[in-house]
């Protein structure tokens, strides 16, 4: 059973804390995403279960053993480095064979359980080369292969598909999620890239400044992210936030340019708030809350529109499915379903139910 | 027992080996100093004793009165500052040039640089000295510094860096607004080599103040020598009294590790950069 | 217009200092190789041409050959004593980075090199002194003999090579110290995850990146040594007290042909083997290094 626990984890650098209590579990064989922007602590919740940093207080928990002190070696973890970290000195063969070779295998051994990995992978032609005659694609194979062959318990990878061009981080995408649903190992993977998480995870962990934000599958914290940031994060193009105002009972929330967007039943108070608006769900025709925006700037994708929009003096993001010509500074009345209207308070960013 | 605790015991043994290791090789040095403050009669003690039991300061006392060793350490000094000033100008304008002005001549100059760097000083060293005998420069510092003018090392570090740090932007922009090369040298690109000069001339330092077999056949009068030679002959010459000897070499001993205590930093620079021209 | 104003500039300032060069550093080197195919006593003015005689002669000469192997012994035996010493007391100073210890050991392993070479020697001569040293103290007071360290032709070699290597150390520490500084981390982590422990990531990581630096100082050190002079004439009396001659060396040798035996001819020919020896490292090295798809 290798599920990963942590409980209420502390760290901290000198006098400097970044981790500020991180609790979440992660089940067994669950590919798990810790995502959040730069700082965030992510990569060092994933030194921290690797053993390479030191926990300054709490506890992490894989099966059902504390590992706080166990040895990196001894944790039967693999991890794959952002920069692959492949020995520079070895070929891809004595790569992926050093853990084994450091346990004693025969030499028969290793060479079979490497070249079984490394068919996986379809390094296997690749096997006498060394890291420096490899492509940015194929060392990633090696580094995942080095990890791979040890048949851990748990796979961590930090930001492994950052160093990638766009095409081959998409096709790798894809190989990751095969190997994993082949592999069925459970798989902590470190990205500040919102769309990998979306895309590749099982469950999705959002973090910011040290704290964890949500944890939930990936359509739930699309659908009901917990607060502002949450909901500001995940989904590309970005959710747009604007004031507005509302009262007891009432239907409606006033923008400050005085528009009207209403939604069902609000069980806000009297107040201001934030409202956010997710660029995907305005439309310009149909049924729904209507507004009036001025186009500020318009892209064509040729099967999209993205538009860059002021509205009651914010900025917002509207990604129509079709194309649609218009010029700087036409007004245009737009439209969104008032359930898919998010409501946060102001003042704590959490999400209201409505 | 936790990995924090396993790590510290680990990082204590570390310690306690490395300490040991330190002690051991300054020992001979501790006991040089040691001995210097020893009588003489002492030295003659078997077993040998390490520390002195009545410490003396007669030796030290003898060795500046009554031997020329100050008048050696005027000459070494002497000959290592004007070597160090000769090594820091010529590497400094050679290495300009030949860093940034990569005109054909230029570059073939360099390769001859180039060529004879890696050859000791041993091997060229007698033509040499048959020059400087027919200049009737022998037994003097002049004579000293014939082989020291120049260091092939230093042209090559000055190179290193002019490349490296000064952007030719720089250059050129300050060419525009008029200024003439020589200016520009003085005022521009001087001010931005302070740390690797420093570097050189520290090591330039060094290597006319160790310098053994080239003062030894171009001095061979006791007044000119430099405090390696001297010493070295200070057995034969003077006496065989340990003590004296220890004494003396104590003395010349100290300064130059004091300063080096004093300028670790820009002689590691020196060394490492050595390191780093392959 | 302004590339040429550049140009002359350029050759006028670096005129003085190749003029410099070409004086004391050129000629001699020219004039070494010239005179090592003529005969000279230093007295009269006829310099006859003799060819590759020199060098014929040097290798029948027993003292020349003595020279030779002594030379070849002490800077060997210094690399190999070196090499492995500064290599492991790098990685552990390394380890120890952190330690508020770490510049004094840094100070410490280097004092050695900074102290000039006769006051180290004689250190070293009073701690191997047979009648009056600690070292023979220790032995005897451990049960052992005596043994003449400065006056046995092998022991004495042994107290040179010991010598160099203590005061090159600090140097070796020093450039692999750098070594270490540059090697990439992650590759350490990866090893540690592996399941290395600290020896094998020496052994297995540290040692084969290093090579490049192995190499370098290997080669510093092998140069330096061939061409030791100073220790051996301090360290190596023989029994006449005449410096440097119970161990003799390369440089001892050519100087004692040049201006005590007047053969200047024949000393130019053994400077001309020093060099050729120095140049066959110097290759070597490159060549090594350029084997592992270079730099």
């Amino acid at each position: 059973m290798a599920t990963v626990e942590i409980k209420e984890l502390h760290k901290s650098f000198g006098d400097v804390e970044i981790l500020h209590g991180i609790s979440f579990t992660i089940p067994d064989g669950a590919f798990v995403a810790l995502v959040g922007p730069s700082g965030c602590g992510k990569s060092t919740i994933l030194r921290l279960i690797a053993g390479l940093e030191e926990i300054t207080s709490g506890e992490i928990h894989i099966g059902d053993n504390i590992i706080n002190d166990v040895e990196p070696k001894n944790r039967n973890i693999a991890m794959v480095f952002q920069n692959y970290a492949l020995y520079p000195h070895l070929t891809v063969a004595q790569n992926m064979g050093f853990s084994l070779k450091l346990l004693k295998k025969s030499k028969a051994e290793i060479e079979r359980a490497v070249q079984h990995t490394a068919e996986i992978l379809g390094v296997n032609k690749l096997l006498h080369r060394l890291p420096k005659q490899l492509s940015g694609g194929q060392r990633q194979r090696v580094a995942m292969g080095r990890a791979i062959v040890r048949k851990p318990q748990v796979f961590l990878f930090d930001e492994p598909l950052s160093n990638l061009d766009a095409k081959l981080r998409v096709q790798m995408r894809a190989e990751l999620k095969a190997l994993h649903r082949r592999l069925a190992t459970t798989t902590v993977y470190v990205t500040h890239d919102q769309i990998e998480a979306m895309t590749m995870a099982d469950i999705v962990v959002v973090m910011r400044n040290g704290n964890v934000e949500q944890v939930g599958r990936p359509l739930e914290l699309y659908d009901k992210p917990v607060n502002q940031f949450v909901a500001g994060f995940i989904g590309s193009p970005a959710m747009g936030f604007l004031p507005a105002t509302t009262k007891v009972g009432s239907s409606e929330m006033v923008l400050s340019d005085g528009q009207v967007l209403s939604k069902p039943t609000c069980t806000a108070l009297d107040g201001g708030y934030i409202i956010g608006l997710r660029p995907e769900h305005i439309q310009l025709g149909g049924n729904g809350a209507s507004f009036k925006a001025t186009i500020e700037a318009s892209e064509q994708t040729g099967s999209e529109t993205l538009l860059l929009a002021r509205l009651a003096d914010q900025e917002i993001t509207i990604l129509l499915r079709e194309r649609f010509d218009t010029t700087i500074g036409d007004v245009h009345t737009f439209v969104i379903d008032p359930t898919a209207v998010q409501v946060f308070d102001s003042k704590t960013g959490a999400r209201l139910e409505t | 027992m936790s990995a924090t605790d396993r790590a510290r015991r680990t990082n204590f043994l570390l310690d306690v080996t490395l300490f040991v290791i330190c002690i051991l090789l300054l020992t001979p040095l501790i006991l040089l100093i040691a001995n210097g403050f020893k009588t003489p009669q002492e030295m003659l003690v078997w077993p040998p004793t390490l520390f002195p039991k009545d410490p003396t300061l007669e030796n030290f006392h003898k060795v500046f009165t009554e031997t020329p060793l100050l008048r050696w350490m005027l000459n070494s000094f002497l000959f290592a500052i004007l070597s160090t000033v000769a090594i820091v100008a010529t590497s400094a304008l050679a290495g300009y040039i030949i860093g940034k002005f990569p005109f054909r001549t230029i570059n073939i100059i360099f390769i001859l640089f180039l060529a004879t760097a890696i050859i000791p000083f041993e091997v060229y060293m007698i033509p040499l000295y048959f020059q400087v005998k027919a200049l009737g420069l022998l037994n003097s510092v002049g004579g000293l510094l014939v082989g020291y003018l120049v260091m092939s090392f230093g042209i090559f570090l000055i190179r290193q860096n002019v490349i490296a740090s000064i952007p030719d932007e720089l250059l050129e922009a300050a060419r525009i607004d008029g200024a003439g090369e020589l200016w520009i040298f003085w005022y521009v690109v001087l001010p931005l080599l302070r740390g690797p000069l420093a570097a050189l001339a520290v090591l330039a330092f060094f290597q006319a103040w160790t310098a053994f077999a080239w003062p030894i056949i171009v001095m061979t009068r006791k007044k000119s020598f430099t405090i390696e030679v001297g010493l070295a002959n200070f057995q034969s010459a003077y006496t065989v009294d340990l003590s004296l000897l220890s004494a003396a070499s104590a003395a010349v001993m100290v300064p130059s590790v004091l300063a080096f205590v004093l300028l670790r930093r820009n002689f590691v620079e020196g060394i490492a950069a050595s390191g780093m021209k392959e | 217009m302004l590339r040429r104003k550049q140009f002359w500039f350029a050759i006028m300032a670096i005129l003085p200092t190749f003029a410099i060069f070409g004086w004391v550093r050129l000629f001699p080197i020219i004039e070494t190789l010239r005179l090592s195919m003529h005969e000279w006593n230093l007295l009269s003015k006829n310099k006859p041409f003799v060819g590759f005689q020199n060098f014929i002669e040097l290798f029948g000469d027993n003292q020349f050959m003595d020279a030779l192997t002594n030379t070849a012994v002490i800077a060997f035996g210094a690399m190999a004593v070196t090499i492995p010493m500064s290599m492991v007391l790098a990685a552990i100073i390394y380890h120890r980075t952190r330690s508020r210890f770490s510049g004094f050991y840094e100070t410490a392993v280097f004092i050695p090199h900074v102290v000039s070479l006769v006051p180290a020697a004689m250190a070293w001569k009073w701690i191997f002194d047979a009648k009056l040293g600690p070292l023979n103290a220790i032995i005897m007071g451990l049960g052992g003999d005596a043994l003449p360290w400065l006056f046995d032709p092998v022991l004495s070699v042994i107290c040179i090579i010991f010598l160099v290597s203590w005061q090159t150390l600090g140097y070796g520490v020093l450039i692999y110290l750098v070594g270490f500084r540059n090697l990439p981390k992650s590759v350490f982590e990866a090893a540690q995850l592996d399941g290395a422990n600290g020896f094998q990531s020496f052994l297995y990581m540290s040692v084969p990146l290093l090579k490049p630096i192995t190499l370098y100082v290997s080669v510093v050190t092998l140069i330096s040594g061939f061409n030791v002079y100073a220790q051996a004439y301090v360290l190596a009396s023989d029994t006449q007290g005449a410096p440097g001659r119970q161990v003799r060396v390369l440089v001892l040798d050519m100087l004692e042909n040049s201006f005590q035996n007047f053969r200047v001819g024949y000393a130019a020919a053994e400077a001309v083997i020093l060099l050729s020896i120095v140049l066959l490292l110097t290759m070597i090295q490159f060549g090594l290094l350029r084997g592992k798809g270079g730099r």
